[in-house]
């Protein structure tokens, strides 16, 4: 069993034409449109891969497409050859997907709430630029980071590429200090706020990153994107998002040499980030987040690190 | 003599029975009813002072008569002269328990700390589970304010000031099993604090505590388990909302503060604290909680460190 190659990422937004000249005209990507079905889908491409722009209404994406990082696709030369060698439960027949290429999707309560698809290759070329390298993760809230390496590691054939735990530790610490007595100072017992299992697993030349929320007693904090994030707030986020949308596919985040020159090239291009300097991200990482209304609904955030 | 020394302070209790039983069943306190105007009041012998225990509507206290610490009475052998020396506004002059003479001035002049001047009482005290008044709680807008009307005015002596900050520090940890460890940690977060004076009057002190930053907003929900720095300003800052600064609590001097917590408690007394927690001043201290007296009261212990 081979790796799988990773075809493309479907982003569905409010505006796919609006959003790929963001891509083409912003971070310096090259764009190719195709045809599905009656629509015109215009593609970016990424690294090894591609992005490919939907509005929520498509057909190609079946009832109940939500703003976001929808699906993905695995390229195969045989897709419905290469679903049904998986083990893992198809859902519908093989059809005429992007380009007019054979599809086939999987049952997404099998895949930890990820829309995979098997498709015969596009053909895009490589492509990066001096702000996007490729795609770095596809962030994924995920439920049981177990059962996700079962599916994509054991079934699906992509490869294991690392595992971190992330803990937010609060401490109070009590002074009194009087101008006559001794200096008292009193330290209460460390509480663990927030806690998550990052688990990274690979396919083509990017990875999944499965974010499971690990902190049970602790009620998770309201949203919020005026504030650089925390793992308190990032494990909230999770716990939020698998409460109201289930399980799947979260945010994409981008390779880059640099996330402050890249945010800064974001804001000067007439874009909101949330971010304006890095921060400590996953596998020792700077990262930095655009706000998700720059490209009509999905949450992208910068990474930069060294690759090991 | 510097200053003036307490001479009673004036309780209001919903249950003036059961605060009796605490004073002198449970603290062992020596009781002899005085008379005022023809009722019998409870007092206790405590130190060089005495805790005059009042019901609600008892009309030698002036309005509000809030449950609690209602006045402090300092001695001097002339009240209304004492005043006048120290150009305080005289609200009431009359006659007090055992016939003293009194005087009560306007509280807006002693920082909301309702304060008279009486003619001293000479009541006896007995071995207890406590050695004296440790110090009257007040709540304050403007601990120099009390400084200049207490020290300054009436020439009591400032014991100490302190300052207790509660921090929140908080520390993110990234391990993972290839990219080794990442930790950073937070800047520390003031979640609350209060500015402390001590003033000396007699064998007791005025305890002034003051909110450390009004902007830092005090939590709703208070009397949760173990207090802390940031539950202390958030009560005396709803206590100045609700009635103003002035005179908050009552606490004891012991030398052995987990006995006095735990022996009240097998006696059936509820406590907030069974065992001694860090207060003011290197001491440990632990609150009784005010039920026993049908809500109102608030009075702690303190055990100060051997020195």
């Amino acid at each position: 069993m081979t790796a799988p190659d990773l075809a493309y990422v479907a982003l569905v937004v409010d505006e796919p034409e609006t959003s790929a000249a963001i891509f083409e005209k912003d971070f310096g990507l090259p764009r190719q449109d195709f045809s599905c079905g009656g629509s015109n889908v215009p593609m970016i491409s990424v690294g090894e891969s591609a992005l490919a722009f939907f509005q929520p209404n498509d057909p190609f994406l079946g009832s109940d497409a939500k703003k976001g990082v929808h699906h993905i696709a695995i390229a195969a030369s045989d897709p419905e050859g290469a679903a049904k060698d998986s083990g893992v439960a198809i859902s519908g027949d093989a059809s005429k997907g992007i380009d007019g290429k054979t599809q086939i999707a999987l049952a997404r309560d099998a895949t930890c709430g990820i829309r995979v698809r098997y498709t015969e290759a596009l053909g895009l070329p490589a492509a990066s630029s001096d702000i996007v390298q490729r795609i770095d993760h596809l962030g994924v809230a995920s439920a049981d980071n177990k059962v996700a390496r079962e599916v994509f590691i054991d079934k699906l054939g992509c490869v294991y590429e690392s595992q971190q735990t992330d803990s937010e530790v609060e401490t109070i610490s009590e002074n009194f200090t009087s101008d006559t007595y001794n200096y008292i100072f009193h330290t209460r017992p460390s509480e663990l706020i927030g806690s998550m299992r990052v688990t990274f697993i690979t396919v083509g030349d990017t990875e999944f990153e499965f974010i499971q929320d690990l902190t049970t007693n602790v009620e998770a904090d309201e949203a919020r994107h005026d504030a650089a994030g925390t793992t308190r707030g990032d494990r909230s986020a999770i716990a939020r998002y698998v409460a109201s949308r289930g399980a799947g596919l979260h945010h994409i985040a981008f390779k880059t040499p640099n996330v402050v020159e890249s945010l800064a090239k974001i804001k000067t291009a007439g874009h909101r980030t949330i971010d304006t300097v890095g921060r400590p991200g996953s596998r020792a990482a700077l990262i930095g987040f655009m706000h998700p209304t720059m490209i009509g609904g999905v949450l992208m955030h910068f990474v930069a690190r060294e690759d090991l | 003599m510097s200053g003036y020394a307490l001479t009673y302070l004036a309780l209001i209790a919903r249950d003036v029975d059961a605060v009796c039983r605490f004073l002198g069943g449970s603290l062992g306190l020596a009781r002899r009813d005085l008379s005022l105007d023809g009722r019998a009041i409870p007092f206790f012998g405590i130190g060089a002072a005495a805790l005059g225990i009042f019901e609600p509507d008892d009309l030698y206290l002036d309005e509000p008569r809030f449950p609690g610490v209602h006045h402090m009475a300092l001695g001097t052998a002339d009240p209304a002269s004492t005043a006048a020396q120290h150009g305080l506004t005289v609200m009431e002059e009359g006659i007090g328990p055992e016939g003293k003479r009194f005087v009560s001035v306007d509280k807006a002049e002693t920082c909301g700390i309702r304060t008279r001047f009486i003619e001293p009482l000479d009541l006896p005290v007995q071995a207890s589970r406590v050695e004296k008044i440790d110090h009257l709680g007040i709540a304050s807008t403007d601990i120099d304010e009390n400084v200049r009307v207490f020290v300054d005015g009436l020439g009591c002596p400032l014991e100490s000031t302190e300052v207790d900050i509660e921090l929140r520090n908080v520390t993110e940890s990234f391990i993972s099993d290839k990219y080794g460890a990442v930790y950073h940690a937070r800047p520390p977060e003031i979640l609350g604090g209060l500015k402390g004076g001590f003033i000396t009057i007699g064998d007791c002190d005025l305890e002034i505590m003051q909110d450390y930053d009004p902007a830092n907003h005090p939590l709703d929900q208070l009397g949760e388990a173990v207090g802390n720095t940031k539950g202390d300003q958030s009560a005396v800052a709803k206590f100045i909302e609700r009635r103003g600064p002035g005179l908050v609590h009552v606490a004891f001097t012991t030398n052995d503060i987990n006995g006095v917590l735990q022996g009240l408690d097998a006696e059936g007394w509820r406590m907030i604290d069974t065992k001694g927690r860090p207060g003011g001043r290197g001491t440990q201290i632990g609150f009784v909680h005010p039920s026993n007296f049908s809500g109102g009261l608030l009075t702690h212990f303190v055990q100060h460190p051997e020195t």
